[in-house]
């Protein structure tokens, strides 16, 4: 009686052990995917605040490197495999260098 | 044989206490442990609703952040086709546009509907200072909860207005 009871205990403490080294291992890869997808969408912000203060301050150029991609009024980040899109008020292209469609300040 | 019952009943005695003492410490050991195991569970369910609410953050940024941009676009830019992205006055003279001095004809006749994305813009407020006199354009009939208000400080027709731009979030 007091064997079985010990192996029942082993049991349960080896069943929940091993319950709980899957849910960290699952939770470990869901951290990374959500971590991916909220740099992606932070990167994405980024360069639409960028884009949105050009547009809105009908500057220029823009030098720096932008870590996103744009196509009309959608600004791309990619991390590893995750992509993720931001809105801007305007529009803009980005190939060798950023174009962006702003208004004429002095005409 | 009274002495071999003795000696085995002794024994049985012995054991009896042992056992006890081992079950009660095993079933112990193994709730607690348990407990402790669904405490982490639990501590490791709610980080993962922490990222959940970092990325509602971020919606909340994104908003903010329409709003910041359409106002500044509306008081620093002329815009023909839409006022709200533009409603400054010309200076004929000096050829550029004058920031922060708006037409209130061109925000009342040509300020147009914008949604981007999941994001529109309700109503734009004019109240001037000096006479407290509050105009509202509605631009969209669409109700939301989830609407952030950005005022700017501006001439319109050369009186002092403060412009409230409300974009919202379907």
């Amino acid at each position: 009686m007091n064997s079985l009871e010990a192996i029942i205990a082993i049991l349960a403490l080896t069943a929940s052990l091993g319950i709980l080294i899957e849910t960290v291992n699952l939770q470990q890869e869901n951290f990374q995917i959500a971590s991916d997808k909220i740099t992606a969408k932070i990167d994405s912000l980024n360069c639409a605040f960028i884009i949105d203060s050009i547009i809105s301050n009908s500057a220029k150029e823009y030098k720096n490197e932008l870590n996103c991609t744009a196509n009309k009024n959608i600004v791309s980040s990619k991390i590893g495999e995750i992509t993720k899109n931001s809105l801007i008020i305007g529009e803009a292209s980005s190939g060798a260098t950023l174009s962006v469609n702003t208004y004429e300040h002095y005409k | 044989m009274n002495t071999i019952n003795k000696i085995n009943i002794q024994i049985k005695k012995k054991f009896i206490h042992l056992n006890q003492k081992g079950i009660i410490f095993s079933i112990d050991a193994t709730i607690s442990f348990v407990i402790a195991l669904i405490s982490i569970l639990i501590f490791v369910l709610y980080l993962s609703n922490i990222v959940l609410s970092e990325e509602r953050n971020i919606e909340q940024i994104e908003l903010d952040q329409k709003a910041i941009f359409i106002a500044d676009s509306m008081v620093k830019n002329q815009n023909s086709d839409n006022a709200l992205l533009g409603a400054c006055n010309y200076d004929i003279d000096k050829k550029r546009v004058i920031t922060n001095n708006l037409n209130y004809t061109q925000i009342k006749t040509n300020s147009k509907p914008i949604t981007i994305g999941n994001f529109f813009v309700k109503n734009i407020v004019i109240t001037f200072v000096n006479t407290n006199q509050k105009e509202t354009i509605i631009l969209s009939e669409k109700n939301s909860n989830n609407c952030t208000n950005v005022k700017r400080f501006a001439l319109v027709d050369n009186f002092k207005a403060i412009i409230e731009v409300k974009t919202c979030k379907i």
